[in-house]
């Protein structure tokens, strides 16, 4: 009988494997050198080659174990990393305040328990405690509001 | 100079308002981390990492230290009450400490888990303060070759002796080293792997790179799952952590047993708390005269553990300080903040900075007995932080990352950057390809490939270079027989198919 492929750990494999090619790839431009004076592409392409080889192995090793019961929850994935982008994105632009608010509301509404007044009182919170130990107390330059 | 006047020269640097306040913030904080589950101690202190850019050397790294060890007092705590490991080193403490909790002894098992781990501490910290400057000393004689012998061992004994595949540790650790590559290569000036951005010359953010993968990572695993349950938390009140003649009498030797494991796993590279709390559960389990007991609520299966993670913890100081090579990957983070205030621990490390390695010393004295008097008369606060719910929790963590990464530079990209690494550390943690070797092998990085060609340039382009020299060969021994050691399985099965097949 043949065992179904665990495609999952097969592209973990092959993403690390296109990343050692991806080095290689890449280190084609940098000096290689020689063994007793080495260029700057010596070690990225040693490193290069022990990927690929290493993942090849990890890929013939792990085909075909049992899938494992951890699914990918979209939801969070998306409200968390997008809330982080959009405050990277905003911060220079709309002021301390308003990134962190979507912020703090994008993070919270992940959550089941959360309501509208606890998400909006806890970016008040943080608002106040961003603001009195990152801007006043270590002097970063970000205005509450505003570029 | 002699322990006494080192002694003396670290009270005075630690013992100064500055030094005892930021110790106080540092373990409390670990503390804090440490109890509740979901937050490890390497998410704490690169949070806490940009902070220290502002302060002075000597309180950054008391700060920083004083959250590994707090955290690992706070770890025991959720153990115990919740049957949810705090942090992952004290998953063994919860064995048999939850069953403790549960026959109403949850006072009794957090009351011997902080002496232990008190005791486990100080026996490390004896052992560094002994050890650590004779290593240095040794090591003076260390040339590039030693280094790259010993930092390749501490690379590979990362990477098998993780939790699952070995292989994955392994790729987990050359994907780390090929991170370290971006940016400006140290001999030749060359500029790799920056695709063109100019924020990627000085190479990737080690904070960004660390929030990513840990703080990050490690909220969106959680993140949307229900509140862990708290009702059947029990109130803890103080005349209940007294225990009794026959626990003590338990407990004595099982903590000295795991002390001296923790310390000597803790001394190796690459080995962390968390082997060391499973070996010394396991010694416990073998030792006693009725194993039956264990899992039912053996005082001995949490005195062993406890003991022996915080003896581990403190005990990795010793390589990090006296050596430069992180036992683990919290250590390696701490190494790289030393790196940020320009310090390099190597043997110079006590000739030089002296006064850092003797005021740390002082400061793990300090914090824990400040730990001591946290966990024992306050355990009820530690307790109520167990019922912060996550909704208030994890967005504030998720903010405070943002913040504090835009804070090293000023600058949006490095956030850019923790998000691109906090999904990295995201599908990894799903495929289980372990994320802390990574981290060691971009901390490790530079300097490996520095004295790669240092050594080779020094030997003409010999290699043998590196087996030639009797202290270089016995760590390259060592780490052949790692790797040996873990292909074993796959020539036992090579061997008898062969043997069928004739």
């Amino acid at each position: 009988m043949k065992a179904k492929w665990n495609r999952a750990e097969l592209a973990a494999a092959f993403a690390f494997m296109a990343t050692g090619f991806g080095a290689l790839w890449i280190a084609r431009d940098y000096p290689v050198g020689s063994v007793t004076r080495m260029g700057p592409g010596f070690v990225p392409i040693t490193l290069g080659v022990l990927l690929v080889a290493c993942a090849a192995i990890a890929a013939i090793q792990n085909r075909n174990t049992p899938p494992s019961a951890t699914r990918p929850r979209l939801k969070p994935f998306v409200l968390i990393m997008g809330g982080i982008l959009a405050w990277a994105l905003l911060i220079d632009r709309v002021g301390f305040v308003p990134s962190t608010v979507i912020l703090v509301l994008a993070c919270a509404s992940v959550e089941i328990s959360s309501t509208w007044r606890s998400s909006l009182l806890l970016a008040a919170g943080l608002c106040v405690a961003g603001y009195a130990i990152f801007i006043r107390g270590l002097g970063i330059p970000l205005s509450p509001f505003g570029g | 100079m002699d322990l006494f006047s080192g002694f003396a020269l670290g009270v005075e640097m630690a013992v100064t308002w500055e030094g005892l306040l930021f110790c106080l913030i540092g373990v409390s904080l670990g503390m804090f981390i440490g109890v509740l589950p979901g937050i490890g101690p390497l998410a704490a202190v690169a949070m806490t990492l940009p902070i220290t850019y502002h302060l002075q050397p000597m309180s950054a790294l008391i700060m920083l230290a004083g959250i590994f060890y707090g955290a690992q007092y706070g770890g025991s705590t959720a153990s115990i009450l919740l049957n949810l490991p705090g942090t992952s080193t004290t998953a063994v403490t919860a064995l048999d400490g939850y069953p403790m909790a549960k026959q109403g002894r949850a006072g009794v098992a957090l009351f011997i888990t902080t002496i232990t781990s008190f005791f486990g501490g100080c026996v490390a910290i004896v052992l560094l303060m002994g050890f650590a400057p004779a290593l240095g000393k040794m090591a003076l004689q260390f040339s590039s070759a030693e280094y790259f012998s010993i930092m390749l061992l501490g690379l590979i004994a990362a990477a098998t002796m993780a939790v699952g595949s070995p292989m994955k540790g392994i790729i987990s650790v050359i994907a780390g080293l090929l991170l370290a590559m971006v940016g400006m290569d140290t001999t030749s000036g060359t500029i790799r792997y920056t695709f063109g951005i100019l924020e990627l010359q000085d190479g990737l953010n080690l904070v960004a790179m660390a929030m990513g993968l840990f703080g990050v990572a490690e909220i969106l695993k959680n993140a949307g799952q229900p509140d862990r349950p708290t009702d059947n938390l029990q109130k803890v009140r103080l005349r209940e952590l007294m225990p009794t003649r026959d626990d003590l009498r338990q407990t004595w030797r099982p903590a000295i047993r795991g002390a001296g494991i923790g310390s000597f796993i803790g001394i190796l590279p690459g080995a962390g708390p968390t082997l060391a709390a499973f070996l010394a559960y396991a010694m416990e389990k073998r030792v006693a005269r009725d194993p039956s007991r264990f899992g039912k609520g053996a005082i001995e299966g949490i005195s062993a553990p406890e003991a022996a993670n915080n003896a581990s913890t403190q005990a990795a100081f010793i390589p990090t300080l006296a050596l430069g090579i992180p036992g683990d990957a919290s250590m390696a983070v701490l190494l790289g903040a030393m790196m940020i205030h320009g310090i390099t621990p190597r043997p110079e490390f006590f000739t030089v900075h002296t006064d850092l390695f003797w005021g740390l010393v002082v400061s793990f004295w300090i914090g824990n007995l400040m730990l001591l008097v946290l966990n024992i008369p306050l355990i009820g606060v530690w307790v109520r932080i167990l019922t912060i719910p996550q909704r208030l929790l994890f967005p504030a963590v998720i903010f405070f990352i943002c913040v504090g990464v835009y804070s090293v530079n000023n600058n949006p990209f490095d956030v850019i950057m923790v998000i691109v690494f906090g999904v990295i550390g995201y599908l990894m943690n799903m495929l289980n390809y372990p994320t802390a070797p990574l981290l060691m092998g971009f901390i490790l990085g530079p300097m490996i490939e520095q004295h790669f060609r240092r050594a080779l340039l020094f030997s003409r382009g010999d290699l043998s270079t590196f087996i030639d020299r009797p202290i270089s060969a016995a760590f390259l021994a060592c780490s052949a027989g790692l790797i040996l050691l873990l292909m074993l399985p796959a020539l036992r099965r090579g061997a008898r198919r062969l043997k069928r097949a004739f």
